[in-house]
């Protein structure tokens, strides 16, 4: 084999040294570039969403905040409850370093104590904890005056306040602009914004405002560029068929009432029997949601709605109305109760009005027991029983108000040998004032019954009606059976026990009741604890308003229903039928509201559950109150009840001028002088 | 694939006279449009980019502008709602001087005939049923003169005291 010259092997020699050096870099090269491949391709498929995460963390952030809570309007669309923005001031004590020094800054800002503060802060950064309110609910303008306060000059932070550590968290508040007007029918919500009462619990699922996500994007110095959030919809405003200017009058009515009878409470509703919409429903004492906390949970209760009582008298009208209904007794037909009681069941029930023959309509005007219970002994149990239930008592009349109590209406095959007597005058049955003002709003409204309820219309954000109040209606009396109850209950304002509810211009009717209490620690009746009331209509003809008044446990010298309620309904009704613009159908001056021909006894319905060998407590009531220099009438009493009497004038005469009948009349004596009639004749003119 | 050009052989090198290649130029021009379309693109994409982020930071702050005037208009609507409320009202009556009706006042009213219609003169008097009545200071300076009210007000009681009969007992 020939020899290679030696230059050309060596030329050959470095050629494959420069190639398998090349190569070699050419493949630590390829190595790198493939482990970075690799790399990439891991971080962009495994690693893909964990790294986008971070990735959108460092420039974005998760915001989340609360729709503001749906507001509450009247029928005229004033807002009785709305929620505006605040906000609250929390810490995250693990970015604070100087939790001293942050402490003391914020002790100045907020004006609070240092040593909480830095308490707060401690016991935060100690247990790790990354959120720890400082304060919460603050009104905007205290927002900007804490953080002018709160500013580390040199500290770059874009979000306010500009202090390490510290946040806003923006939050609403829930504001009853009309404090406590309508308080128990609107309710109250909580701090965390649930309703907790009244139209704000029942109505939580339209109200509540939905908790939103808001993505915000931010630069490197912090400022936002881009916001995104999912659609939600937003929550529903509510329209009550609540009245603000007639609820503030039923309640400065029953609040003066109440005072002038120095009763324990009181309630009133207002309703407009065509339609069933509440109008007003008042309770005293009130309290103001704004500051709920302030008041016991007692006087949180919607009383007109979830307190139960017996309805003395005011029940009889059902009893007459079904035997009306069933031709059973007429108006001008006439009932002997010249015995002056009746006993059922082994049971005396005393009447002192039952003296003479006397028609329906005048039984019933003077609330006769005899009269009531010889009805109802006509109508038998299950008519009777079936009549009550058709008017609604015993059963929730399904109103849009929260714990509606449905009050007690035993069947038949529960009662008594005396059940169905004690039932027709308002015994061993407890109605609630919203059943007892739908009753007779079935009366007035011609025999139909429309559901009671407070709220109208359910309208979205941009003012679109969502829905509306449809109540159900049924009829319970013929058309011509509710005039004529109506007709004998007008009988109970002119010439029965309720003069006291006639009105300036206006004709009226209604029922006045008079029941002992039933006092679960003695487990009966107590004939020392009454619950006064009275249910009534005007006009008679084609009554707009139906007002129910109930005057828990009065105390004042009058305690029946036609004495201490009675003014509170004319009270009422005189101020809200000019207001719903109803045509005057009465003369200006009333019938015979005069000193002088006052009801002669008091109701008589507290008294007449009178039992064998008991003195009839009408009588007892009376000696207590002759011998009992306090509930006898005083002299000035009687004055200045003469002073009021006489101080009407008509109001065609410019001026309407009387004195307040919760002031001064509910503070006559139960027992008036009478007049010769010539005299009170006169007086009528 | 460029044409390489033998050159005469006696040919001087300044004689030569090279071709010069139109593809190439063209080439050449295409690249550069192109790098200058790429850069003016990038450029745009760029000032696009700031231009969106800055918007976006504007529009932002707008919708927190939005955001706190709905705010402030929720505050003075409940501010409103406030003032207007009943009770509120009551106050500011009273805090101007108005004072609530009761039946004292319609009494001392009605008792002066006289100031009656001296008070008529200004304003026509026209009481109505509200909680409200006329400014406390004009009805003490317009109506309120001693002796009548005293009589009037007496006058009454004087009549109740005849036509009752426990007074008399």
């Amino acid at each position: 084999m020939p020899k290679r010259p030696k230059s050309k092997r060596k030329t050959a020699n470095s050629m494959q040294t420069i190639f398998t050096r090349y190569m070699f870099i050419v493949a630590i090269l390829i190595l790198w570039i493939g482990g970075i491949s690799v790399r990439l391709v891991h971080l962009q498929v495994n690693q893909n969403e964990w790294l986008r995460e971070r990735a959108q963390n460092q420039r974005r952030d998760l915001v989340k905040s609360k729709m503001l809570r749906g507001t509450i309007f009247d029928r005229s669309e004033r807002a009785l409850a709305m929620s505006v923005k605040v906000k609250s001031l929390y810490a995250d004590p693990t970015e604070i370093e100087d939790l001293n020094e942050t402490a003391g800054k914020l002790a100045k800002a907020l004006k609070g104590s240092k040593k909480e503060i830095f308490s707060l802060l401690k016991d935060g950064k100690e247990k790790n904890r990354r959120f720890v309110w400082i304060e919460r609910k603050i009104d905007e303008d205290r927002v900007s005056e804490i953080n002018e306060e709160l500013e580390e000059k040199e500290l770059r932070k874009f979000d306010l306040p500009r202090i390490a550590g510290l946040h806003w968290k923006e939050e609403q508040k829930r504001n009853y602009p009309y404090r406590s007007l309508a308080a128990h029918v609107i309710g109250f919500s909580n701090s965390d914004d649930i309703g907790q009462s009244g139209i704000e619990q029942s109505s939580e699922d339209v109200l509540k405002g939905e908790i939103v996500k808001t993505w915000k994007e931010r630069d490197r110095l912090g400022r936002v560029y881009d916001e995104s959030e999912a659609e939600r919809e937003e929550p529903k405003n509510i329209i009550l068929t609540i009245s603000n200017s007639i609820q503030y009058k039923t309640e400065q009515a029953l609040e003066a009432g109440v005072k002038a009878a120095n009763a324990k409470s009181g309630m009133a509703v207002v309703l407009d029997p065509k339609t069933g919409e509440v109008l007003a429903m008042a309770n005293y004492p009130t309290f103001d949601p704004n500051k709920f906390n302030e008041k016991s949970p007692e006087t949180w209760k919607n009383r007109a709605v979830q307190e139960v009582f017996s309805p003395g008298s005011v029940f009889k009208a059902i009893g007459y109305g079904a035997a009306l209904e069933e031709k059973l007794i007429s108006p001008a037909g006439e009932i002997d109760g010249r015995k002056g009681f009746i006993q059922v069941g082994g049971r005396r029930f005393n009447d002192p009005h039952a003296t003479a023959v006397m028609s329906y309509s005048k039984a019933l005007a003077v609330s006769s027991n005899y009269a009531a219970i010889k009805t109802a002994l006509g109508l038998g149990k299950d008519r009777f029983y079936n009549y009550a239930r058709k008017f609604g008592f015993g059963q929730a009349t399904g109103i849009d108000l929260p714990a509606e109590a449905s009050g007690t209406l035993r069947s038949p095959e529960t009662w008594n040998g005396d059940s169905l007597a004690s039932m027709s005058i308002g015994y061993e049955v407890s109605v609630t004032a919203l059943q007892s003002a739908a009753a007779y709003a079935a009366i007035a409204n011609d025999g139909v019954k429309v559901q009671p309820h407070v709220i109208k219309e359910i309208r979205d954000s941009e003012g679109n009606i969502l829905s509306q109040a449809n109540p159900a209606s049924e009829q319970v009396l013929s058309v011509d059976t509710a005039k004529q109850l109506r007709e004998m209950l007008r009988g109970v304002v002119t010439g029965g026990t309720a003069k006291r509810a006639q009105l300036y211009g206006y004709s009226s009717a209604g029922k006045t009741g008079t029941a002992w209490k039933y006092d679960e620690s003695i487990k009966g009746y107590n004939s020392a604890k009454y619950v006064s009331s009275f249910v009534g209509m005007a006009p008679v003809e084609d009554p707009r308003l139906v007002i129910a008044v109930i005057i828990d446990e009065p105390r004042g010298g009058a305690r029946d229903g036609g004495q201490v309620s009675a003014p509170v309904f004319r009270e009422i009704a005189e101020q809200v039928l000019p207001e719903l613009n109803v045509v005057p159908d009465a003369n200006i001056l009333p019938e015979s509201i005069t000193a002088e021909n006052l009801p002669q006894t008091v109701d008589g319905d507290a008294f007449e559950h009178d039992y064998v060998n008991n003195e009839p407590s009408n009588v007892q009531l009376k000696e207590d109150r002759t011998s009992d220099g306090t509930n006898a009438a005083p002299a000035a009493v009687t004055k200045t009840r003469e002073n009021s009497v006489d101080k009407r004038i008509p109001v065609n005469e410019g001026t309407k001028k009387r004195s307040s009948p919760a002031g001064k009349d509910a503070g006559l004596p139960s027992k008036p002088k009478k007049k010769p009639e010539d005299e009170r004749s006169k007086r009528k003119t | 694939m460029r044409s390489r050009k033998i050159k005469p052989a006696k040919a001087k090198n300044n004689q030569v006279r090279r071709e010069r290649e139109p593809v190439s130029l063209k080439y050449v021009l295409l690249g550069g449009i192109c790098g200058i379309i790429l850069v003016v693109g990038l450029i745009g994409a760029a000032r696009q980019q700031f231009a969106s982020i800055n918007y976006g930071i504007k529009n932002a702050k707008l919708k927190k502008q939005v955001e706190e005037l709905k705010s402030e208009q929720r505050r003075l609507q409940l501010n409103r709602e406030v003032a207007m409320s009943p009770a509120e009202i009551k106050r500011a009556a009273r805090r101007i001087g108005f004072t609530e009706m009761t039946a004292q006042n319609i009494q001392t009213f009605e008792a002066n005939r006289e100031a009656k219609e001296e008070f008529s003169k200004t304003i026509q008097p026209k009481v109505l049923k509200t909680a409200m009545t006329l400014p406390v200071i004009e009805r003490e300076r317009v109506v309120k003169p001693k002796n009548t009210v005293e009589t009037v007000k007496l006058e009454p009681v004087a009549k109740s005291k005849k036509s009752d009969p426990k007074d008399k007992m």
